[in-house]
């Protein structure tokens, strides 16, 4: 595999949060690399830890244990206003309800300044990003006046504003129909395009689909990458590997024999 | 000229967007920055107010000669001086005083110089006394019925002139008592100024009320005032050798605000001071004419003093009360600042993870709260200052007072912006944390419960209300009863829910529905009841205490005043005859031994007949009529003297006793009653209320004479000025300053303070049980918009919107009464606890009485079916206005 230019690596991430109930672990060793100028999703089931990985590679939290980069900064030590003022500079957001984006009281345009005025730019490429996303004849609009859609591709617009260097997006499409979730993938895409380093968490298919890179977790670790239509395990700076879970029922003992040959690396089943 | 427009509304847009970006929750934070500045600036204006209304009161109470000041100078004789001063050196006096009063800014007095010793005029029915006098004004303030003012002449009153045929250019001759000739030129003819007396006369009664000393021994001669110029006094003082007597009256001008009062009580005081400075005019006048030192007198000193007193000791309560609802207000603009955050939780999310700091949220927040916060401020100020003027004691303030009021509203706004702020800061900060290890919470009943244990403990042992004041902490004890009393029944709800369930299940859905929600007892329910309990624990708390006040107030005044008016009559003149109609005489003794016991008790002798007529009746003071213990007291068919035990006496007294004055005589009495007070008790001990005959028969009986130990006094219903003419010209005597009224007792400081500060009390939590009330009825809409989901769901499996609407309707109802019953089954009684221990006048009995104030419960009562109408039509409306597809679509 060719070196890429990484936004945000993650190495061995443990994150286990306090509930009444107990300690509950999210993530288990997570290794997760971003490159950039790639679209990279995040699938798995419910529970499996997406949103956790995402929030710390949206800066919004630190792992309780192991190695996190984001945009060229570790999050390990990083100070509650180091890591917002790392939110601020580098790093675009996109929420699964278009609602839970925008203002309700603000228009468009003023969604773009504001966000703007937050990243500490002076929004010069607002126009250009209306126009990106066929936003612009909607500019003095409110929210409530956009579509689905409209709102979600203003959810990226604003989120992108000023470039960051990542943007990641939870359930950017859950709430939309098929078309509509096609137009927003494709605005996704030119913005990849244009530079732009895109995560996204996501069930849909079709978004799935659109990524360069689909990281697949499965209780809080990674089953598999999917690269180029090609599934991968990953491996860990330990050695460890996840194995996909077709694989895994071939082990009902958890052993396996494991022979290293010149093709590569064998695991059968002992007899 | 368009560009420009456009320019306007985008900058107009974007301002409203900063300021006022939604205007439902900007409308919420006015109206309680408004209830919380009327709050706030409602104590320095009821402060204000009441000192201005406590100067109108004692004002009102006082006549102009009272209330102005008179400076009085005699001559002094020396018998050894063989050659006295002349008199026309007090005009020296007089001139000086003048002088060194129009120095001090003060208007020119009235000066009146009057002969001093007495010269006789005869007339055909017999001498008349002259009283030559001039005064400042004097001949314009009369009505001549002929001739005019002379510099040369005198005016001599009407009756005179009928009574000798005298007229103006006629010389009036009399003669004083050393025999020397009097000779007066008369100038003109006046009428004597009929009673009472206007203005200008006040306090010269001695000169034109004729004197009606019956009883006394020496002679009673008319008098005649007889007015001339002051040269003329003066000269006429040296030609028969008499001194004078001199007078300044400086009237204080009528409707004076207390600033202007205090402004002349201080050039007063400057002026007396400079009366007495040893090289001053005035002292070398008065030497030099032989004359004492000019000596004030006035009871505008005194007056400002109750208003003093009256504005200490409504200080601390009016304070305590406004601070403590600016605080509450606080915690309300604080719950403000949180449910704003909820409510606009997505919105700051979306801010969150875009790097916004909670700083710049709270920042953002506090832009906001400005524009909210002015016009809340100048409402309720605004409104604070009307309610104030209608309901306060006096509709005008003192000066000042508007600037502490404004530095207080300026105060609070900035306090509502702080805390909004730091409210908004946390919450944000808290909303920024992610997977922090859960806290434990705290067990707020159980810490409640400890602090209103200690605070009981506290109002219970510490000192009892000696001075009228009252303190904060009693005031708070039944509001936290109320809390914990509260939290622990809806702590028990779910309990009680699950134990009733089977029953639940077989009411119909809307029932069930609203009693299964009410008995979950979760937060909003807890949150709901106990907030509404402790608003209206408030109302019902101030209800209490003010009802109760003025029923003890009530009581109190028929015990300190009898009737309407007690005059203590002099004991060397009772010989006048029966007591007018309408009134009584009843007798007092001091300081009896009573035994068996060896009490020290007081003595009050009345007519029985007479006590219904005359004296005010409180049931409070015993359980039976005044009519049944009168004639208990009427009984003379036993060899004991009937008596009825007032005030605290030991409950195992027998029913014989004998009061014993030393070793002068000893009085055999039989108690057949007993009574909290009874009317005219002067102090809080024990007090013999025996029949006024037997009492003195019995002394008699002793060989002693009943007039030589007991004191009268003649009580009377009614007002005080026609009875004390009706007695002075029946030849009664009295020391007026001694008299005692209903007003002078209602006019006590500390009864004016309890009810201004009571009443303040009340307002303030009428406002509380307003938003109390108002909260659950918003309370009921913003649950409702949170079960939207679970109302659509209810729609679909077939629960009408009617059912719907029925069941919120009856769960506000049920936590509106729940509330309300919480609120009066605990503070009710708690503030009967209270009412014990704050007594306005503990020197006069009755001790405090405590009054349901059914008003205020009707108040409540009311007020709770009117939230939950309003909720049941707002939760309505809210549901009306929800689109099914959109809820279920959000709520996945």
């Amino acid at each position: 595999m060719p070196s890429e230019a990484v936004a945000a690596r993650c190495d061995g991430l443990v994150r286990i949060y306090w509930s009444p109930s107990g300690e509950v672990h999210a993530l288990k060793g997570v290794d997760v690399v971003v490159p950039t100028g790639r679209i990279t999703a995040i699938t798995g089931p419910s529970g499996s830890g997406k949103s956790s990985l995402l929030r710390i590679l949206a800066a919004q939290d630190r792992p309780t244990a192991g190695h996190a980069e984001v945009a060229g900064q570790s999050l390990a030590g990083l100070s509650t206003r180091r890591l917002r003022a790392l939110r601020r500079r580098s790093i675009g957001y996109v929420f699964a309800r278009p609602s839970q984006n925008l203002s309700p009281q603000l228009t468009v345009r003023e969604h773009l300044s504001t966000a703007a005025r937050l990243r500490g730019t002076k929004g010069d490429d607002a126009a250009e990003l209306l126009d990106r996303l066929g936003l612009a004849h909607r500019a003095g609009h409110l929210p409530a006046e956009l579509s689905g859609g409209e709102q979600q591709r203003l959810a990226l617009a604003q989120a992108v504003t000023g470039g960051p260097a990542l943007l990641v997006a939870d359930e950017p499409t859950s709430e939309l129909d098929s078309r509509t979730t096609a137009d927003l993938l494709e605005a996704v895409r030119g913005l990849a395009r244009a530079g732009t380093t895109v995560v996204l968490a996501t069930h849909d298919p079709l978004a799935a689909a659109a990524a360069d890179r689909v990281v697949h977790l499965r209780s809080g670790t990674v089953a598999h990458e999917e690269v180029a239509g090609r599934r991968l395990a990953v491996i860990d700076g330990d050695g460890r590997v996840q194995l996909p879970e077709d694989a895994l029922a071939r082990f009902p003992d958890r052993r396996a024999l494991l022979e290293v040959t010149d093709d590569g690396v064998v695991l059968r089943e002992p007899t | 000229m368009r560009a420009s427009a456009s320019r306007s509304r985008r900058a107009v847009r974007r301002l409203r967007i900063a300021l006022l970006p939604l205007p439902g929750q900007a409308l919420a934070l006015t109206v309680l920055v408004a209830v919380l500045a009327a709050v706030v600036v409602s104590v320095p204006l009821l402060v204000g107010s009441s000192e201005e209304g406590s100067w109108e009161r004692e004002r009102a109470r006082r006549t102009t000669a009272e209330i102005g000041t008179t400076f009085v100078s005699t001559t002094i004789a020396d018998p050894t001086d063989p050659e006295p001063p002349r008199a026309s050196l007090a005009g020296r006096l007089d001139d000086a005083f003048t002088e060194t009063a129009a120095g001090l800014g003060l208007d020119p007095p009235r000066s009146l110089v009057r002969v001093r010793d007495t010269a006789f005029i005869p007339t055909p029915t017999g001498l008349n006394r002259l009283l030559l006098f001039s005064r400042t004004g004097a001949e314009e303030n009369v009505d001549l019925v002929a001739g005019a003012p002379r510099a040369d002449a005198v005016l001599i009153p009407q009756r005179l002139a009928e009574l000798t045929g005298l007229g103006p250019g006629d010389v009036l001759t009399s003669q004083a008592s050393g025999g020397t000739p009097v000779e007066l030129p008369i100038g003109g003819v006046y009428t004597e100024p009929a009673l009472p007396l206007t203005d200008y006369w006040s306090g010269q009664e001695a000169l034109l009320v004729q004197p009606r000393y019956r009883g006394l021994d020496d002679p009673v001669h008319p008098t005649a005032a007889v007015i001339a110029p002051r040269a003329l006094v003066l000269e006429i003082a040296d030609e028969v050798e008499s001194g004078l007597f001199l007078e300044w009256f400086l009237p204080l001008a009528e409707d004076l605000d207390v600033d202007p009062a205090r402004s002349a009580a201080d050039r007063i005081d400057r002026l007396r001071a400079a009366l007495v400075t040893p090289r001053g005019d005035v002292t070398r006048a008065a030497a030099a004419g032989n004359l004492s030192p000019p000596a004030p007198q006035s009871r505008l000193p005194a007056a400002l003093g109750t208003v003093d007193r009256t504005v200490e000791l409504l200080v601390p309560p009016v304070t305590a009360v406004g601070v403590g609802g600016a605080l509450a207000a606080l915690v309300l603009v604080g719950a403000w600042a949180g449910q704003r955050v909820r409510r606009r939780e997505g919105e700051l999310r979306a801010l969150l993870v875009r790097g916004l700091s909670p700083t710049r949220a709270a920042g953002i927040a506090l832009r906001e709260a400005v524009l909210p916060t002015v016009v809340g401020a100048a409402a309720g100020g605004a409104a604070g200052r009307l309610l104030v003027r209608w309901l306060g004691p006096s509709a005008d303030l003192p000066d000042g007072v508007a600037t502490w009021a404004g530095t207080a509203l300026v105060i609070g706004a900035g306090a509502v912006l702080v805390t909004v702020l730091v409210v908004t800061a946390g919450a944000v900060r808290q909303m920024d944390v992610v997977g922090r290890r859960p806290r434990r919470a705290v067990p707020w009943v159980a810490v409640t419960a400890g602090v209103t244990v200690a605070v009981g403990a506290l109002v219970l042992t510490g000192d009892r209300d000696t001075r009228g004041d009252v303190e904060l902490l009693p005031l708070v004890l039944p509001l936290l009863a109320t809390v914990v009393v509260a939290g622990a029944v809806t702590a028990l709800l779910p309990r009680l829910g699950r134990r009733g369930r089977a029953r639940l299940g077989r009411l119909g859905p809307a029932p069930f529905l609203a009693l299964s929600r009410v008995a979950a007892g979760r937060g909003a329910v807890r949150l709901v009841v106990v907030t509404t309990a402790l608003a209206l624990a408030l109302v019902v708390q101030a209800g209490a205490l003010a009802d109760s006040a003025a029923r003890t107030i009530e009581a109190k005044a028929t015990v300190a005043a009898a009737g309407d008016v007690v005059v203590p009559i002099l004991r060397r003149v009772q010989d006048v005859g029966p007591s007018p109609e309408g009134t009584t005489v009843v007798e007092r003794a001091a300081e009896l031994n009573l035994t068996p016991g060896g009490l020290t008790v007081d003595v009050l002798a009345v007519r029985p007949g007479d006590l219904t007529d005359v004296v005010r009746w409180d049931p409070a003071l015993s359980d039976r009529p005044l009519q049944e213990l009168a004639a208990a007291l009427g009984d003379r068919s036993g060899d004991r003297v009937p008596v009825l035990l007032a005030g605290p006496f030991p409950g195992d007294l027998g029913a014989e006793l004998v009061a014993e004055f030393g070793r002068v005589y000893a009085v055999p009495v039989e108690v057949v009653g007993r009574v909290a007070a009874f009317p005219g008790q002067t102090t809080d001990g024990p007090l013999l209320v025996a029949d006024r005959d037997g009492f003195a028969a019995a002394i008699r009986a002793a060989g002693r004479d009943p007039e030589t130990f007991l004191d009268q006094e003649l009580w009377a219903r009614g007002e005080s000025a026609p009875l004390l003419g009706a007695l002075t010209a029946a030849g009664w005597a009295f020391d007026p300053d001694q008299v005692i009224t209903a007003d002078d007792f209602a006019a006590r400081p500390e009864l004016n303070a309890r009810t201004w500060s009571f009443g303040h009390l009340r307002a303030v939590a009428a406002l509380a049980g307003l938003l109390g009330l108002t909260g659950l009825a918003l309370q009921a809409v913003a649950q409702q918009r949170r079960r939207a989901a679970a109302s659509v769901l209810l729609t679909r499996m077939g629960m009408g919107a009617g059912s719907q609407h029925s069941a919120a309707a009856l769960e506000t109802g049920l936590l509106a009464v729940l509330g309300a019953v919480l609120a009066v089954a605990v503070a009710l009684p708690a503030s009967a606890l209270l009412v014990g221990l704050l007594d306005p006048v503990p020197d006069v009995l009755p001790g405090p009485l405590f009054a349901v104030p059914w008003g205020t419960l009707a108040a409540v009562a009311g007020g709770v079916a009117l939230a939950t109408a309003a909720g049941a039509l707002l939760v309505g409306r809210a549901a009306r206005q929800v689109d099914g597809g959109r809820v279920m679509r959000d709520a996945q």
